[in-house]
Formats: C-alpha cells, sequence, structure tokens
C-alpha cells in the first residue's frame, strides 16, 4: 500500500487528527530529523519514495519538518515559515527550541546511531555533537534524550537507528547502539513504544507509510523487534527470482552462474525477514536479489556482523534446522517437490521461530 | 576582530562547523576555522573481516555518493587479488573482470554523480543563487509556478530517474552493493539496457531545459564569483571511469576522466603517486605522529583533550601540500575545461580562459560540475542560447558537446550501447592469502583512496581517505578559501551569502569526512541560515 493509498483511506481520521492537533498545537504535526552517527543514506532515500514523492507526501501529511539538516532549503517550507521561524533560525534555532525550549514535538525520527561512549578527554555522547546551546556544544545522544522524552512518537528510521547497524559493529570505538538501547542506558521512557525501520537504508516508502500512521496518531502494529509486521513478517527469499532454482536444489558455484540459486555463494536472503522482494524498491523497480548479486542481509537485525556476515559464506545453520546439509539437498534435487517443500519450510521455521524440529518435522511431511 | 559561526552548515551532507574571524576595517574574512565533529571509526569496524566485507560495509560511510566509496573498496580488493593492475605511474589498468563489468560500474557511478551534481546545482547550493528568480526561465519548457513545483515535479523527480537507473544494475539504491571483487555478476540484457536509456533520456530533457538557465545565470555572475573562494592552486584526480573500449581492451585502460596532480603554480599535471598521500593529525583530536603516510597508516585513538585539536578531520597532504579534490580538480587535470576555455574565447576573444581563477574559485567549482552533469548525460538541446558574462555564445549544448569531442548522447548512453548483451560480467574471484592493494576512484565530491592490507585472508589493516576530508580539513582549501571573503554588516544572513558561496561551492560531504558540527558562540554568536 503505498503513502497515498493510506493516505486517501485515512483522509477523514487525518482530517480529524490534525483538526485535534490544530488545537493543541497550532495547526501541524511537528517532526524532527535527528542526524545522529549515519551517512544520510535513509534522506536520500526519503527523496526516492515514489507514490506520492516526499514533497508531495508532506503536502498531503500537512507536516512540518521544523529540522531535517540535509533538505532545509530556504526558498521551501517544509515547515519552518509556518512554525514561525525566519531564514536566520534555519540553522540549529527549532532543533534548540524543540530539545530545550516549548516548541512541539510530535514525531521525532532517528537517523544515524547513537553513539554512548566517552572519547578521552569528552563527554559521554560527544563522538557526535550537534550545535551549540548557552556556549555550551550539545552532542546528539544528549537530543536523543530530549526529544525522544517530549516526543509522541519515535521512529527510528534505517539499521543505525533501528538495531546499531555499521557504526556498532564489532570492532567500532564510540559505543553505538540502538536507539532502544540508547534510552534504556539513559533511563528515558517514550510514550510510545519505538518503531524500528531496519534496512540500509529504510525502504522510503514504507517509512511514509508508517509516518503517515503515526501522524494520525496511531502506532502500526509492530513485532517483537519493535518492527512493522506489514513491511517485517516476509522471507526476501520467498520473492527472489531464483527462489523456484532453490526449490529443486539447484545452487550457483559461481555468481556468473545463470541458474541456481545464490545460498551457497552467501545469500543471506533465506535469513532476512522483510517485504524488499514484494514491495521492490526505487518505484518498483527492483531489490537486492533481482539485479545485484545476492541480499546482504541488511534489513536482519544482526547486520552486518553475523550471521549476516561474513557476506560471501553460506549460513550453515538453515539446512541444520532440518538435519539436512546443503549437499543432501542437492542430491536429493531428484526427489524434487517434497524436498523443495522441506526446504521452504525452514524459512517459515526461522520466521516464525517456531520449535524448530517440530515444524520441520511437521512441514515438509 | 568578531568571530562569526554558522553552525550547523545546513544543506550540505552531515555536520560542519564554521567560524570565522572578520577584520571589523576591511569587513573581510581574515581567518576561518572549520570543524568536523562526528567519529564513527570505519576503519576499525572492517579489521579482521572478510576483505570482501568491506564494501558493503564501506558503502556506508557516506549515503549520499552512496555507490562510490562501495567501488573504490571493492577495486582495492581487486587490486590486492591481481585482478587489477595499475601501469605507466598509474596512467593506466589492466584488469580481468570482464568489459561488461567495467561498464556496468562505469553506468552506476555516473548516475550516482549525475543525480549529485544536480542535487547540488539545483537543490543545495541553488537557493544561495536564488534559483527562485529564475523559475520565469525554467517555466517556459515546465510547469513550475513556484519552488515546492520545481523540487516536486522536477528535481525530486530528475534525482529519482538516477536512483531508478542504478537499481536497474544494482537491486535497490541508496547502498547498491552491486559490484563484488570479480565484477558485476548481472550480466547486462536487451530489456535493462532500453530501461536505463529511458532513465538516462528522461533526465536529460530535464537537464536540456535548465542547463542553459543555470549557465547562463552562472556566467552572468562570473567575474564576482571567480573572484571568491580562491582556493591552493594544488589539485588532485584519482582518476574515473576506466574505458575498456579502446584497441587495448581491458588490457590497457586509460581513466575517461585522467589521475594525475597539478601543484602550483604548475597547471602541467604530473602522474599520482600513492606514496605521497600523507596525514595530518596535528589539529585533529587523534593522537598520531604526524604527518603518517597513509599506507600502512594505522587505526587512530581519539583523544578530544588534545592541545590544539579542534576537528574529528585529519588534513591529508599530497607531497606535504594541502589540496582540493572535486569536480573542477578533474576538470583541470583532464585539460577538458581549458578547452572549453579556448572554445569559449574562440567566440568572444574578450572572454579569458577556464579556470577564470587559476587556483580555483566558487564560479570554477560550480562551473566543473555543471560541465561533468552534461558530458555525463549529453544533450539533444540545439537552441543556440548559451550566453558567457551575459554575452550571446551563438552555440547550443549540442555544440559544447561537440567542441570537446564528447558523444552528443552523452558518455553514460555510450557505455550502455558498449556493452556486449548476454556475456558475462563476473570473473571469479579468490582472496589472496596475503596482499595490499590500491582502490583509487572519484566520488562526486572528489578523490577517493582506499588501501587494504590482507594477512591470512582475513583484514589487516584498512585506511580511507576521502574527499571532503581534503577539502574542509583543518588547513584545508576551504579554510584558506573563505580568507578574504567579504562580510556585510546589516546584521542579517546576508551578510554571510559570499561565505556561503565559498563554502557550499565544495559540495561538501562531512560524513565521509568522519564528523558532525558543533559551535561555540564566543564574540558574537549568528545563526545562519545557511
Amino acid at each position: 500500500m503505498g503513502v497515498s493509498t493510506v493516505v486517501s483511506f485515512y483522509a477523514a481520521d487525518i482530517h480529524e487528527v490534525l483538526a485535534q492537533l490544530a488545537k493543541t498545537n497550532g495547526g501541524k504535526v511537528h517532526l524532527i530529523w535527528l542526524p545522529m552517527a549515519g551517512d544520510t543514506g535513509c534522506t536520500i532515500s526519503m527523496l526516492q519514495a515514489s507514490s506520492p514523492n516526499l514533497i508531495g507526501a508532506v503536502e498531503d501529511l500537512q507536516v512540518s519538518a521544523d529540522f531535517w539538516q540535509a533538505l532545509m532549503t530556504p526558498d521551501y517550507d517544509l515547515g519552518w515559515v509556518s512554525a514561525g521561524y525566519t531564514a536566520e533560525d534555519r540553522s540549529q534555532v527549532p532543533l534548540m527550541n524543540a530539545a530545550f525550549g516549548n516548541a512541539p514535538v510530535d514525531v521525532l525520527v532517528v537517523e544515524g546511531t547513537p553513539q554512548i561512549g566517552t572519547p578521552p578527554g569528552g563527554s559521554p555522547g560527544d563522538y557526535c555533537t550537534i550545535g551549540d546551546y548557552n556556549g555550551r556544544p550539545v552532542n546528539a545522544y544528549e537530543f536523543l534524550q530530549k526529544l525522544a522524552a517530549k516526543a509522541s512518537y519515535v521512529v527510528a528510521v534505517g539499521q543505525c537507528s533501528a538495531f546499531g547497524g555499521i557504526p556498532a559493529a564489532k570492532g567500532n570505538l564510540t559505543q553505538a547502539v540502538p536507539v532502544t538501547t540508547a534510552l534504556k542506558t539513559a533511563g528515558i521512557g517514550t510514550k510510545n513504544p519505538v518503531i524500528n525501520l531496519a534496512g540500509c537504508p529504510a525502504q522510503p516508502d514504507w517509512t511514509l507509510v508508517t509516518l503517515a500512521s503515526v501522524l494520525q496518531g496511531f502506532t502500526p502494529e509492530l513485532d517483537e523487534l519493535g518492527r512493522p509486521k506489514a513491511f517485517f513478517s516476509h522471507i526476501v527469499h520467498d520473492g527472489c527470482p531464483r527462489r523456484g532454482t532453490y526449490g529443486k536444489g539447484q545452487f550457483a558455484q559461481s555468481f556468473d552462474d545463470a541458474v541456481g540459486c545464490y545460498w551457497r555463494l552467501g545469500c543471506k536472503g533465506p535469513i532476512t525477514q522483510s517485504s524488499c522482494s514484494v514491495t521492490k524498491w526505487n518505484a518498483g523497480i527492483g531489490f537486492c536479489t533481482q539485479a545485484g548479486p545476492m541480499c546482504w542481509g541488511c534489513m536482519h537485525p544482526n547486520f552486518p556482523d553475523p550471521p549476516t556476515s561474513p557476506f560471501f559464506t553460506q549460513v550453515e545453520l538453515v539446512p541444520a534446522y532440518l538435519g539436512l546439509s546443503v549437499d543432501t539437498i542437492a542430491g536429493a534435487a531428484a526427489v524434487g517437490v517434497a524436498v523443495g517443500i522441506g526446504a521452504h519450510a525452514v524459512h517459515h521455521v526461522l520466521a516464525k521461530k517456531k520449535e524448530r524440529t517440530e515444524a520441520s518435522k511437521g512441514e515438509s511431511q | 576582530m568578531t568571530k562569526v559561526i554558522i553552525d550547523p552548515v545546513t544543506r550540505i551532507e552531515g555536520h560542519l562547523k564554521v567560524e570565522v574571524d572578520v577584520d571589523e576595517v576591511t569587513r573581510k574574512v581574515a581567518s576561518a576555522k572549520c570543524t568536523g565533529t562526528m567519529f564513527r571509526g570505519f576503519e576499525a569496524i572492517v579489521l579482521n573481516r572478510d576483505p570482501r566485507d568491506c564494501a558493503p560495509i564501506l558503502s556506508a560511510i557516506c549515503g549520499v555518493c552512496h555507490s562510490d566509496h562501495h567501488l573504490a573498496s571493492v577495486r582495492a580488493v581487486e587490486n590486492a587479488a591481481g585482478m587489477i593492475r595499475y601501469s605507466n605511474d598509474y596512467s593506466y589498468e589492466q584488469t580481468s573482470i570482464p568489459k561488461n563489468a567495467v561498464l556496468a560500474r562505469n553506468i552506476v557511478l555516473g548516475a550516482d554523480w549525475a543525480y549529485s551534481h544536480a542535487a547540488h546545482l539545483l537543490v543545495l547550493a541553488g537557493p544561495d543563487y536564488s534559483l527562485y528568480d529564475l523559475l520565469p526561465a525554467l517555466s517556459k519548457s515546465i510547469v513550475v509556478t513556484s519552488y515546492a513545483d520545481l523540487l516536486k515535479w522536477v528535481i525530486i523527480p530528475a534525482q529519482a530517474y538516477m536512483h531508478q537507473l542504478i537499481a536497474l544494475w544494482g537491486g535497490k539504491t541508496p547502498h547498491q552493493r552491486g559490484a563484488v571483487p570479480g565484477g558485476n555478476p548481472v550480466r547486462p540484457t536487451a530489456d535493462v539496457i532500453v530501461l536505463s536509456k529511458a532513465k538516462i533520456s528522461e533526465f536529460r530533457k530535464i537537464l536540456d531545459v535548465a542547463a542553459p538557465v543555470v549557465w547562463n545565470y552562472l556566467t552572468s555572475k562570473a567575474l564576482q564569483l571567480s573572484s571568491l573562494g580562491t582556493g591552493t592552486g594544488n589539485f588532485v584526480s584519482m582518476g574515473a571511469f576506466q574505458d575498456p573500449t579502446t584497441s587495448s581492451g581491458t588490457d590497457k585502460m586509460p581513466s575517461i576522466l585522467p589521475r594525475g596532480v597539478m601543484l602550483y603554480p604548475s597547471t602541467t599535471p604530473v602522474p599520482l603517486d600513492p606514496l605521497q598521500i600523507t596525514e595530518d593529525a596535528s589539529a585533529s583530536w587523534y593522537d598520531q605522529p604526524s604527518p603518517t603516510p597513509v599506507i600502512g597508516e594505522q587505526t587512530p585513538v581519539p583523544n578530544m583533550s588534545k592541545a590544539g585539536a579542534y576537528s574529528w578531520a585529519k588534513l591529508p597532504r599530497y607531497a606535504g601540500k594541502a589540496c582540493e579534490v572535486g569536480p573542477l580538480a578533474r576538470v583541470y587535470v583532464s585539460g577538458i575545461y581549458q578547452k572549453l576555455g579556448q572554445a569559449i574565447r574562440g567566440i568572444i576573444p574578450a572572454v579569458p580562459g577556464l579556470p577564470l581563477n587559476p587556483k580555483g574559485s566558487v564560479f570554477d567549482r560550480m562551473a566543473a560540475r555543471a560541465l561533468e552533469l552534461v558530458a555525463l548525460i549529453g544533450s539533444n538541446n540545439t537552441t543556440p542560447d548559451l550566453q558567457v558574462l551575459g554575452k550571446p555564445l551563438g552555440v547550443s549544448l549540442v555544440d559544447v558537446l561537440k567542441l570537446l569531442g564528447l558523444p552528443q548522447k552523452g558518455l553514460m548512453e555510450a557505455w550502455l550501447d558498449a556493452m556486449d548483451v548476454g556475456a558475462p560480467s563476473y570473473a571469479q574471484y579468490q582472496n589472496p592469502q596475503d596482499a595490499e592493494g590500491i582502490g583509487l576512484w572519484e566520488a562526486p565530491r572528489g578523490s577517493l583512496f582506499h588501501w587494504v592490507r590482507i594477512r591470512s585472508r582475513k583484514v589487516d589493516n584498512y585506511q580511507v581517505v576521502a574527499p571532503t576530508t581534503w577539502n574542509v580539513s583543518p588547513n584545508g582549501p576551504l579554510e584558506g578559501a573563505l580568507v578574504g571573503t567579504p562580510v556585510g554588516q546589516t546584521g542579517t544572513n546576508e551578510d554571510l551569502r559570499p561565505a556561503a558561496y565559498v563554502v557550499r561551492s565544495f559540495d561538501l560531504c562531512l560524513a565521509c569526512t568522519v564528523h558532525s558540527v558543533d559551535a561555540r558562540g564566543n564574540d558574537r554568536y549568528i545563526s545562519v541560515g545557511l
């Protein structure tokens, strides 16, 4: 469902919610897009939203993005003018007012990983600072605490904020952690559960639908990892163009093989839950296993650490769940369909986290 | 002396603080300090991993030049594995990956550049130049009545076409991960090539309308803009877009934008020598000896209490000198920019050659970016309405491409046409036991240098030098370019408009550089809507 569908479907509700907000907040839903330790890829990804595009969505949703550093253009009011800010204010003032003043914050979007570590000679969180308040540099971790406590909804957009992502990978020097962990460490509670939109980057259409949902005042149904079920219940592998060859036990030996599943080459599609292969990306053009070597597991909570990496090594655990090795499956290709169904069951075992042995017995029969 | 602090600088990637001291008498910037304030430590994160795993991780150094770090890393690993060999002082490359893969990489990265350059000219820097004033001209062909319309109907769709083109070859984007050591596994098919051309064609239609308007506007202000933001006169290009279509095939590929170095006052490029690249951390929050050769450099040890340090950015130097990188460096080193200058001078003798400022300037940086964009995308615009200094040149965009010896259909479409449909795009790769590799590439914002050392098939050491680091770090080109910039005294952010031109002309990308920005208000604090 594109965001435009959501918007038209809930148009009456949105109108009502916005009317209520107009009474309490002065007419707009106020959104702060907080950049933490990240690469702005999720912002660039938002520019790829297709139905409608970002500007259309901002208009439709009547949102006031009071602070969105990378996109603050003086000639286009993404919310600042209607929020009462002038051109001179469009640097740190809206952010400071939201964090330290009385400016309302309805939705806090976090892009990038919170870093809670203390650099030698600095304070906790000083690996990333943004602006200055009363002569004191303020770090992103402090902004997160102030804004999350105040916001009605906290949406962690992208792998970095949702699960730590690459900045929090093994070997990191900055104690980078997911938003939920950072808030727990700081003892900050949120009014609603933090919504985790995994992915490197976050898929923009899903993000817009999720934002449309919270802007209407309700949290979408979340799984145990805080992800909207609508976008994180599928297995990437199930929608892969090479899915059929997997069922037949055909495995590619080289990336150049025209036929065969890339599982042995390291594809993480079988262990990654997301709707990539359903909604696709970039206006429906494709997704990683359609026009790329493989799924890298960028929406898996552990990305880029095991089991998503080593990226070019097959995930050993999958066949073990069935009591079958990959060779057994390949060797049994002649048996065909039954094995295919059995192998298929593996992913649902993983997805649903059922009792493994029971599920494999039951579904492979 | 008045201190002015701009923080955070908006409409750039990442976090930057700029602090300038203004001389009260001359009303010009006397000194400048740029601070990067985000540190993530990527080089430590890839240690001990499979060398092939570096690219998908290092890709996330930057989400704006989202394909460039990925490719630079793949190339470093391929160099270590002997699949890419540099020859003739790094001027040529021999590769064992298929021609199709070389071309596919050019296409993906060309689209990445095109989107990035267009976004910079129209969205990031555009507002500084009152792009809104150009609407009447743009409206002649495109139905837009407001800046919001321009964003919604023109700019956002244009950049999306380029991202869709990347997705055709890499699955999705940002962060396509289509290239792996050994090639780009997807074999080119006729339908993907046709779809790719359609995306370029749609982008070209927009460019054909916008490019002359923006060019005429920029060149009408050329004299003013060429005196602003004078650079170091030192330029580095690591080379981009290897050409496998010459008679030497993939055995001896030149870079279409060649690699080379120009050190002031010489304007003759010399070959790049990676051993000349060092990093100086004397003003950076790290404990390490300075300067240190990048090859073999160790993972940084953060220390914010270090005396005299004020940034997370280190200063890369070439032969001990601070150098500018980016579109201007590339087209200057390649000679194509000078060629454009000669062509213009041949028509209007009063116009001096290009670059207008031999050390680089706001104008030259913007013009170079526009030139690269048109070279990649090509043009169908035959209306001879291009101007310089407000005077008609009597030539069209198509004429310009002809004058420069570039394909009218653009480099990207030429690469698509050169592909062997259905032929392999991947060659078998194996991790070397012990090896070192260098990945040279150019991101839209400038030179990328990746170096990997592999021991026992694992990453033993990895170093990255990113484009904006060259430009923005302590004592780098941006700080120098700000010195002498006039500052008004109306008390509004218009006072700093010239400084904004200078800062944004470098098209900064701070995530690459390492940082985020902070501001420490001192004598006088101005929060500027830069």
